[in-house]
């Protein structure tokens, strides 16, 4: 019999005291919630693949008859930087593109997802309305190509725990919770001929992706797990780690002072840029962008910890790296970061610009905002346009 | 038996009606769902949603406690879930901003609850939420998270561990 600690009870109450709601409004509400969500279920699946495809329609329509303006670009950047510029409806990302010739600022709406290396085909999660045991939506793989808005199902019923990640071969890595109530989840990778490849890894805590390799033989990512990966003791604690494809060795390249995310490796596979949050220091809201090699020599912080500055992305031929940025909430809402409103959210999004740096930490420039930016989603050698 | 153990036994009684359960039940699921989530308002809007899902087969349900048990299991599930996205969201394409406490009028006794659970892990503070603030005891916890009785036990030492460290000790720990 294990019997509650009463400290520990009572700071627990006394905290969960200030969660307040009114029992009856919320039992009105169940009632009606309850007696929706078999219809609901039945009506999401059938509804969804029509929806799609007409978003999609819409959407392609909508990127290629755009257009715009950017701010000029600097001569030295080559390619095009697809970025979120903001959410639309039930937060679907607005996507826009910046290239050094003015680039296209018509958006479009896509579900989350990620882009193909050759920035022509899409690949994304769709909820299909089915359930696991514990309430946790099921989705289907879904690939569309980027210009042409040709839809395929790739994969059913995952449970998919974050964004598909393309690799350089067409094969796309997943992560996704194999148990109910269970936190733990898994790498597996789909390859191009439809086999199912892993679990490659079983981990715990924060999720932060994996990003391929520019040959395909490892992953780059980024834990932040007390716990560790199953199978690999030696990796825990905030680091970023390189991953075999096969998921038969698990090497920790550096440990981190915060908690690490979105790590990128270099198009010619030397180098890894990531961002950390500034846990620890007096700017604790703050994110950084950082560079190391390879084998974990070479760490070098690349942006200041006096703002908030996330998601690296590589330009094609390695020279630059896009990433967003804004000042601290503290500076923006001038109060420290909480939960915003609305409007303050849109302050936020509205101070939040992308800029490029280059690996050594010179030629910071920012190339778009502050607005209509909130983070680089991949780097791409062409604009994809039809 | 359908696939979640539940047998299609129609007597409730004592807890005769789904309302008297909800008034019975919800307060201490939608906090023991703030706390896993550590955001105070999502816990009630997690509850609602769990006791929603309880009332569309309460017809399956075989005991008040398989009914309750199954309304904590959603919620701790649907609060490890928006856990889930929240970690999920800076390796793909990063959401709006929220923080963990999404009060206006945040107090210091939530904040330092808040700011506590997240030094465990998702699994720690739901074994340590059931157990010490939900006043389950281990076979419980260990049937609503679904693991078993012996890893309850470890995540609540560990867990308890490192919420001792972050509360600090108590008065009478203080006393020389």
């Amino acid at each position: 019999m294990t019997n509650a600690d009463p400290r520990l009870a009572d700071r627990l109450r006394t905290g969960a005291d200030h969660v307040t709601f009114d029992v009856e409004e919320r039992l009105a509400a169940t009632h009606r919630r309850g007696s929706a969500l078999q219809l609901r279920r039945r009506v999401l699946a059938g509804a969804a693949a029509t929806f799609i495809a007409l978003v999609g329609l819409v959407s392609v329509w909508r990127f290629v008859s755009n257009e715009g303006h950017v701010p000029a670009s600097p001569p030295d950047l080559s390619g095009a930087i697809v970025y979120v510029a903001g959410y639309g409806r039930s937060d679907t990302p607005e996507i826009a593109v910046w290239s050094p010739d003015g680039g296209s600022t018509g958006t479009l709406s896509i579900p989350w997802g990620a882009l193909s290396p050759d920035g022509r085909r899409f690949a994304s999660w769709i909820e299909n309305g089915k359930l696991l045991e514990d309430g946790y939506g099921l989705s289907d793989l879904h690939v569309d190509g980027f210009t042409d808005g040709r839809d395929e199902v790739l994969l059913r019923d995952i449970a998919a725990a974050g964004p598909p990640e393309w690799g350089p071969s067409g094969e796309i890595a997943y992560w996704s919770y194999a148990e109910p109530f269970d936190v733990a989840y898994e790498l597996f990778v789909r390859e191009e001929d439809g086999t199912i490849r892993g679990p490659i890894l079983t981990m715990e805590g924060q999720l932060h992706g994996a990003d391929w390799s520019p040959d395909g033989s490892s992953f780059g990512i980024a834990v932040g797990t007390e716990t560790g990966i199953d199978g690999f003791d030696q990796v825990h604690g905030w680091s970023v780690a390189v991953v075999a494809a096969d998921g038969s060795a698990v090497r920790a390249v550096v440990p981190t002072t915060g908690n690490p995310s979105s790590v990128a490796w270099s198009p010619d596979g030397s180098r890894l840029a990531f961002h950390t949050d500034d846990q620890g220091t007096p700017t604790s809201e703050g994110a950084d962008i950082w560079v190391v090699d390879a084998d974990g020599a070479n760490l070098r912080r690349l942006t200041s910890v006096d703002t908030v500055d996330r998601d690296p992305v590589w330009s094609p031929d390695g020279e630059w790296i896009a990433f967003s940025s804004r000042p601290l909430i503290t500076e923006i809402l001038g109060r420290p970061i909480g939960s915003p409103t609305a409007k303050e959210a849109e302050r936020i999004a509205a101070a939040t610009s992308l800029f490029v740096v280059r690996p050594d930490g010179s030629g910071l420039r920012r190339l778009a905002g502050p607005g209509g930016v909130l983070t680089p989603w991949a780097w791409l050698e062409e604009e994809p346009t039809r | 038996m359908d696939a979640d153990g539940i047998v299609g036994v129609q007597d409730l009684s004592p807890v005769a009606t789904f309302d008297e359960l909800f008034r019975s039940t919800f307060p201490q699921v939608a906090r023991t769902a703030a706390l896993v989530a550590r955001d105070r308002e999502v816990g009630p809007d997690i509850a609602q949603e769990a006791f929603a899902r309880l009332f569309e087969r309460w017809d399956r349900m075989a005991s008040p406690d398989h009914a309750r048990n199954f309304a904590f299991r959603v919620a701790v599930n649907l609060a490890r879930s928006q856990l889930r996205r929240r970690t999920a969201a800076p390796f793909g394409l990063a959401g709006p901003e929220r923080s963990v406490d999404a009060g206006t009028d945040r107090s210091d006794d939530w904040l330092s609850v808040a700011a506590s659970l997240e030094s465990l892990s998702p699994r720690q503070r739901a074994v340590v939420v059931l157990i010490d603030y939900a006043d389950m005891d281990a076979a419980a916890a260990a049937a609503i998270l679904r693991i078993r009785e012996s890893t309850i036990r470890v995540h609540l030492m560990r867990g308890r561990r490192a919420l001792r460290e972050t509360f600090g000790p108590s008065p009478e720990e203080e006393l020389p």
